[in-house]
């Protein structure tokens, strides 16, 4: 499921992928794997995101019940 | 005598190897840090190597059973299978971002990859030429080192091919 909290987090920064994956010490594709659904980040680095990009882990990681 | 040929062709290539990683590599740190993600890519690109060995082995199996000629020889049997498994497994790394580490440079990957497929490529089209890499339509030996040719020429392709892809991906999410 894609991660679109997380995108428009990221754009709300003026953040490209590039500059968040620096921040948070991975690559840029695993920031586009996060964004897309392809890969759930560890804990560790939700919280490295989280830190990034001044947001709580319920506001970029938490999936609403359908 | 084949044999000191074999562990020559294999010494030769593991220096060349260590020499051109040893240049381009020199100025990084930490060239091959890894982060989650490709770590958990690399393991499942280690499965994919380990499953293509084994399918490997498993056609030679039915080439047995048929009582049909392998077309390649005792000594370069095994030695294609790890080849085998290796582009397979270096395939899938090179496909999910796996393959190069945060740290390392494309121009050095890129520098490795060509050296290391160009010098095994000229020496294997030498013994092509000289009609001793297929000898009565049966791969031998002396052909190891066209294929570690071809497989690198491969790995170039694929690994540009990704780059090109990653590139255009990262102009479309910064428009």
């Amino acid at each position: 499921m894609k991660n679109l909290k997380l995108k428009a987090a990221r754009a709300g920064k003026d953040m490209s992928q590039d500059d968040l994956a620096k921040v948070c010490g991975v690559s840029r594709q695993t920031i586009n794997s996060i964004e897309k659904g392809d890969y759930n980040p560890t804990i560790k680095l939700c919280l490295a995101i989280c830190r990034a990009l001044d947001k709580t882990l319920d506001e970029l990681f938490w999936e609403e019940e359908e | 005598m084949k044999t000191l040929w074999v562990i020559l062709g294999f010494i030769v290539a593991l220096g060349l190897v260590a020499i051109v990683a040893t240049i381009a590599g020199k100025k990084e740190k930490n060239r091959h840090e890894y982060d989650e993600r490709q770590m958990e890519e690399r393991g499942k690109a280690f499965r994919v190597g380990f499953f293509a060995y084994i399918g490997y082995f498993v056609l030679q199996i039915f080439f047995a059973a048929e009582e049909v000629p392998f077309p390649v020889d005792d000594v370069m049997a095994p030695m294609l299978g790890m080849l085998i498994g290796l582009c397979a497994m270096t395939s899938y790394a090179i496909w999910h971002d796996a393959y190069v580490g945060m740290s390392s440079n494309k121009r050095q990957t890129y520098t490795m990859l060509i050296c290391v497929g160009l010098a095994n490529f000229l020496i294997g089209l030498s013994n092509l030429l000289e009609h001793k890499a297929i000898v009565d339509g049966v791969l031998t030996y002396r052909s190891i080192n066209l294929v570690i040719g071809i497989m690198f020429a491969y790995l170039t392709i694929l690994y540009a091919v990704k780059n090109a892809l990653d590139n255009k991906e990262a102009a479309d999410e910064e428009s």
